[in-house]
């Protein structure tokens, strides 16, 4: 994403705003509530149209912004392509009540990607497997814990095999007990090399699994860096004065 | 007369009644959801005019509705049309309950979390995947109760077709009660319209106990 800008009728939440993640890489994204965050992720999954800026994913361009104004969009078809590449993990979980846990898990694979049913069923079970709710997949959201409900959102975004997965403060819906399962998937995930970018308040998680911390205030990037910099010995006022809270 | 008479002749009105409740479902249901999503439009002029068709329509008796249905072609073209009387009764029943469940569609629709919406698009669902498979199904279930209140409701406005000189079950009821002046007519009536809205309700509570494995 390269100088992205995002206004919200007169008020302006993203301001100038570039990233680059590689293959492999976990980004973490902390800062205080308004900042942006939430909006970055939004407009990178399209969720949000950007009024200025870049948006590629591997060697397709989604958006660019002539010399002249308003950022102009590739065509859906073309966007639809680049959808397959990411996935989002929202706050709220958001799973379909009507559906199993299964059917959640496998119904995209099959009715957007056109993969045959059985080898979604397979695979899907593989991943729920994965997320230890095998066991739970005919059972209906509405008869999960939290923890478990997420752990079948993460499960549901993986199905589509994404180069890039983003989480959306993941866990905050969560009460800390619950937390640690998603954090514990988060991590193995991590370890499995996923890309991934993580906006989230954990800030031990996040300096223990990224390999890149972006501190954000006020729609822009104050610092970014390696996990140990950022949170060890922040170079900004800003940083410092941020983390300070989640220093006892 | 005797009772079984009675029976046999308030017979054809009932037949008649149940035939304008299952045609008026018959289009008003589909109906509705089609005035819900003009209701939606990113039109404002479509948009204005369905809001007044609604108003209309929720908004003046049914009675008045079927007499305007009915005379409206004749005093505004003059057409007079043959075998009108039906189409006239349907006309009027169809579209009244078409802006009434457009509305309780529409209230379903909105009580769906926008996350729905936002979880589909990012799994890549196209637009009208997202309407039939994950928004529509949640619809049904939220609406259910309306949509009974309503039904409901239909059954006993049937009897206005005598509006229309029509003769359901209720005015050959009425009929028969004054030429044999007996309320034995009354009473079959009564007994066949609760029969029926029992029907009605108990079927409606099995289609929300299948909904009912999630909430």
């Amino acid at each position: 994403m390269r100088n992205i800008r995002k206004s919200f009728g007169g008020l302006e939440v993203l301001k100038d705003i570039s990233l680059q993640v590689d293959r492999g890489e976990v980004v973490s994204v902390i800062g205080p509530s308004g900042s942006g965050k939430s909006t970055l992720l939004r407009c990178a999954t399209f969720l949000e149209t950007i009024d200025a800026g870049e948006i590629r994913y591997m060697d397709k361009s989604a958006v660019t912004t002539p010399a002249d104004g308003a950022a102009v969009y590739a065509p859906a078809a073309e966007l639809r392509e680049i959808k397959r590449y990411f996935g989002l993990v929202f706050q709220q979980f958001h799973l379909f009540p009507h559906y199993s846990v299964l059917k959640n898990v496998m119904d995209a694979p099959v009715h957007v990607q056109g993969r045959p049913k059985e080898e979604a069923r397979a695979e899907a079970m593989e991943l729920l497997a994965k997320m230890d709710l095998a066991a739970r997949a005919d059972a209906y959201p509405c008869q999960l814990s939290g923890g478990q409900q997420q752990r079948v959102a993460i499960a549901r975004a993986l199905a589509l095999k994404p180069e890039i997965l983003f989480f959306d403060e993941p866990t905050s819906a969560l009460d800390p007990e619950l937390t640690g399962e998603v954090l514990r998937v988060i991590r193995q995930l991590a370890e499995d090399k996923m890309t991934m970018v993580v906006v989230t308040h954990e800030m031990p998680f996040a300096r223990a699994v990224s390999n890149r911390v972006i501190f954000m205030d006020k729609g822009v990037i104050v610092e970014q860096g390696d996990p140990e910099q950022v949170f060890g010995a922040p170079s900004q006022e800003r940083t410092k004065q941020f983390l300070r809270n989640y220093q006892r | 007369m005797s009772f079984s008479t009675m029976l046999s002749t308030m017979g054809v009105g009932m037949l008649r009644t149940c035939g304008i409740f299952f045609l008026t479902l018959l289009f008003s249901l589909p109906l509705g959801m089609v005035v819900m999503l003009l209701r939606r439009s990113r039109f404002a002029l479509v948009r204005g005019i369905t809001k007044i068709y609604i108003a209309v329509m929720r908004g003046t008796p049914l009675m008045l509705q079927l007499l305007a249905w009915y005379f409206g072609p004749y005093y505004l073209f003059g057409w007079s049309i043959r075998g009108y009387r039906f189409t006239a009764i349907l006309l009027g029943f169809a579209m009244n309950y078409a802006a009434y469940f457009a509305e309780i569609y529409r209230g379903g629709m909105e009580a769906i979390p926008a996350g729905q919406y936002e979880a589909a698009a990012v799994l890549g669902y196209s637009r009208s995947q997202t309407f039939f498979k994950i928004i529509l199904p949640q619809v049904v279930k939220t609406i259910l109760p309306s949509v009974t209140n309503e039904v409901i409701t239909l059954v006993k406005d049937t009897s206005l077709a005598f509006t229309l000189a029509y003769n359901e079950m209720f005015s050959l009821a009425k009929q028969i009660a004054a030429s044999q002046t007996s309320f034995m007519p009354f009473v079959i009536a009564g007994v066949f319209y609760f029969a029926a809205n029992y029907a009605v309700a108990f079927g409606m509570e099995r289609r929300e106990k299948a909904c009912n494995y999630y909430s």
